[in-house]
């Protein structure tokens, strides 16, 4: 199929070796690099007080956290039914 | 429809700009450029070594299944990299964000890496170690000469390669889904995620999803058709009954979830309502339709590791499987349950009693044909002579650990107990008991099993037994402590938490996590050191462990046609058969044999479809209507590609066959000298 000549075992076995060790390598130097930044990220987000711990929560959810609580009304009594305690209602 | 906020870069880059690259992080860009400078040193170094055509022509466009099944294997073992540090990185974070720390994850990442290790581990970890080991094995042991449509297996592969590629994009240019695994609406919905990581998920998941359904097509086929004679189902090996099992629910289940992740996208792309909150969208049709392929992919994942312990068992216990037919009964009859048992993963939504008790009924019942796995393998073992190689050691780790973990599934199955412990650490424990110790448990066994069939070498003992003791006791230790705190209410996926007293755990935890990561650097230790002792270790026989099935017939690593001649069976065990009736090897009679041609199509519709996926995700409109034009149009060119097979010729045959023949002579004069 190949023109070119099958590499021998002996070159394919140190090209293995270089190639892996070069990709574990670059691995370990995101894996290291990433995690610097991520605690350096933080560190600046405290640094400027953005509670970040909300920054996915959706706008309505932070306007209803922001709203004055309901009244708490009458607690429910569990001995009865949802239908029935609606029906007793004024 | 909330409006994208993802700012608009114009026409030609739809929604990426430079704010998408981490230009402004320095760290970043000085990690990046020492990653891009090793990348082109990679690049230098496979020139150098002239390995560009050989890996081209041998491994890349290659229809061989071993090769495929190889490649499969590498990427999952790399990606398993990936996976396990974003599981490192979240024992930290969990360990140390105590007493007013917030640890040294933002949520935003935190949210990122808990999502990407889960997508990672399932999809490009398990699931191409599963596929690798059947594409490898199946042929081999079913006696046939490759699958059934190799071309579509080359394409597969590198469907799934493509699919990870995306993935990992997503760490270097924009981000990736915040939502967990399994991406739930509302909150991969536009609303709540408007940026591009759900984006990433679901067309990294549609891509790596296709090949997984044409694989499961292609496995599923072979087995059916491509049997030896004589080797009729129920003379089938276990291993090729679970991998029937496995692609049969594969191919049943994942077209949902592709219906699934289409609906989001058409939510996310169009302003579909699917599955919003508003406009009769119902989030939880999603759950249902998701767990409709997520239970099953579950035993997606076990049941061909079952196969494996099967089969390390009967060889290395030099016995027959105990109930070998209850055994094919079991695994179909778990293929049948796990699909009648999805709601069991949100008692919590509100069905009432009547259908939680049903899926709750039905999940304990799968504990039966489970069971019964179980004790056929220890009756198999009882008076057995047991050798305890790596493959067996493996064996019974999983014998222990996948009980205790089956018995915390069970717990999870009564619904009370589940509205107490759902999404907590317990659940969290209980899962990794069952996928660590089933699945990559079986992984390890059977890459040491197998190993030898593949490369013509055994894996180093000392490395491997290095690996394992880090592993077992690594795995306890990391996960105990979850089945605790789950037990103590601790919920899932947080990234700070208030109660000082739960921080121990956390630690021990961690400790775990840095044993198992021990044992991660002694497999790769393992397999360095055997390569590089490849001559000490060489096994010459093609038979190192004594095997019962096919493909210890061959010589190790098998030929490019497999057999020489197709073989015929006579016995369940059907290569023990042929040593016990001493059968010997044909010597001559040689035919021409015919064979599927490497094409590199595969490659290059992947690779198309890599770029449709990221034009997608940053909504590049144009190339993403080019390169979906240019699959159509790639795939319709490959149907005209007429030169798809050739003949090996029976005197190449003839010449490999003798050389196997002297190998073994040479082989056995070693034997009997020592």
């Amino acid at each position: 199929m190949d023109n070119e000549p099958r590499p021998s075992s002996r070159r394919l076995g140190k090209a293995a070796v270089v190639v892996v060790g070069l990709v574990i390598a670059m691995a370990v130097i995101t894996f290291v690099g990433m995690n610097i930044w991520h605690a350096q990220d933080l560190a600046t987000e405290q640094a400027e007080d953005g509670n970040r711990a909300t920054e996915h929560t959706p706008p309505n959810f932070v306007e209803s956290n922001e709203r004055e609580p309901d009244e708490p009304g009458v607690p429910a009594d569990i001995t009865k039914s949802d239908i029935t305690q609606s029906e007793q209602q004024p | 429809m909330t409006p994208h906020p993802a700012p608009d870069s114009g026409f030609f880059l739809g929604r990426l700009s430079l704010e998408a690259l981490p230009l402004h992080e320095p760290i970043l860009v000085a990690t990046f450029g020492v990653v891009a400078l090793g990348g082109l040193a990679l690049l230098g170094l496979l020139t150098k070594f002239r390995l560009w055509g050989y890996l081209w022509h041998e491994w890349f466009t290659s229809v061989d299944h071993k090769k495929i099944g190889i490649m499969y294997m590498v990427l999952g073992l790399v990606m398993f990299l990936r996976g396990f540090a974003d599981a490192v990185m979240m024992r930290i974070q969990q360990a140390i964000a105590f007493n007013g720390s917030e640890g040294y994850l933002t949520a935003h990442h935190y949210d990122q890496v808990f999502t990407a290790h889960g997508v990672i581990m399932i999809f490009f970890v398990a699931m191409p170690f599963v596929t690798g080991l059947m594409n490898y094995v199946v042929p081999l042991q079913i006696g046939a000469r490759d699958v059934s449509f190799p071309f579509l297996n080359n394409f597969s592969f590198w469907m799934t390669t493509a699919g990870a590629i995306l993935v990992m994009a997503s760490l270097f240019i924009g981000e990736f889904a915040q939502t967990g695994w399994l991406a739930f609406p509302p909150l991969s919905g536009l609303a709540y995620s408007p940026n591009v990581g759900v984006d990433y998920y679901l067309w990294s998941l549609q891509i790596a999803g296709v090949g997984t359904t044409l694989s499961g097509i292609n496995l599923i086929v072979t087995i059916l058709r491509l049997r030896a004679p004589g080797m009729g189902l129920m003379k089938m090996p276990i291993f090729t009954w679970t991998s029937l099992a496995t692609n049969i629910l594969i191919v049943a289940s994942f077209p949902v979830l592709t219906a699934v992740l289409s609906l989001l996208t058409l939510d996310r792309y169009v302003g579909t309502n699917f599955f919003t909150n508003d406009f009769g969208g119902s989030a939880m049709m999603y759950v249902n339709l998701i767990w409709i392929w997520g239970h099953p992919e579950v035993y997606i994942l076990i049941l061909p590791l079952f196969g494996v312990y099967s089969e390390v068992t009967s060889t290395f216990c030099g016995k027959r499987l105990f109930g070998y037919t209850s055994m094919v009964y079991a695994t179909m009859v778990i293929m049948i349950l796990s699909y009648l048992v999805w709601l069991h993963h949100f008692f919590t939504m509100g069905s009432g009693a009547s259908v939680n008790s049903f899926f709750g009924i039905t999940t304990m019942i799968i504990s039966i044909p489970t069971g019964a796995k179980l004790f056929n393998w220890l009756f198999t073992m009882y008076r057995g002579r047991i050798r305890y190689e790596l493959p067996m050691m493996w064996t019974v780790a999983f014998m222990l650990t996948f009980t205790i973990g089956g018995m915390t599934g069970v717990l999870l199955a009564v619904p009370p107990a589940d509205f107490v412990l759902h999404n907590s650490l317990f659940l969290i424990a209980h899962f990794h008991n069952v996928i660590i110790g089933g699945v990559l448990f079986g992984i390890f066994a059977a890459i040491n099993f197998w190993w030898p069939k593949a490369f013509g070498f055994r894996l180093n003992k000392f490395w491997g037994l290095v690996s394992f003791w880090f592993w077992v006791p690594g795995f306890w230790v990391a996960f105990t402590p979850l089945y605790v705190m789950g037990l103590m209410g601790v919920t899932r996926r947080m990234r700070v938490f208030d109660d000082p007293s739960l921080q121990i755990w956390f630690v021990i935890a961690g400790i775990g996590a840095a044993m198992i990561a021990a044992g991660i650097g002694a497999l790769l230790i393992q397999i360095a050191v055997s390569i590089w002792k490849r001559e000490e270790l060489r096994d010459t026989t093609g038979d190192p462990w004594d095997g019962r099935t096919l493909e210890w017939a061959t010589s190790s690593p098998p030929p490019e046609y497999n057999f020489a001649f197709t073989p015929v069976i006579h016995d369940l065990d059907a290569w023990y058969d042929m040593k016990n009736r001493n059968a010997g090897r044909p010597q001559g009679g040689y035919r021409d044999i015919h064979m599927p041609r490497g094409t590199g199509t595969g490659a290059i519709l992947a690779a198309i479809a890599l770029v449709f996926g990221f034009a997608m995700v940053w909504h590049i409109w144009w190339l993403a209507g080019l390169g979906f034009i240019a699959l159509i149009a790639t795939a319709i060119h490959h149907t005209f590609n007429y030169d798809r097979d050739f003949h090996i010729p029976a005197a190449h045959v003839a010449e490999v066959e003798a050389a196997r023949a002297r190998q073994l002579e040479a082989g056995q004069l070693v034997t009997a000298g020592t």
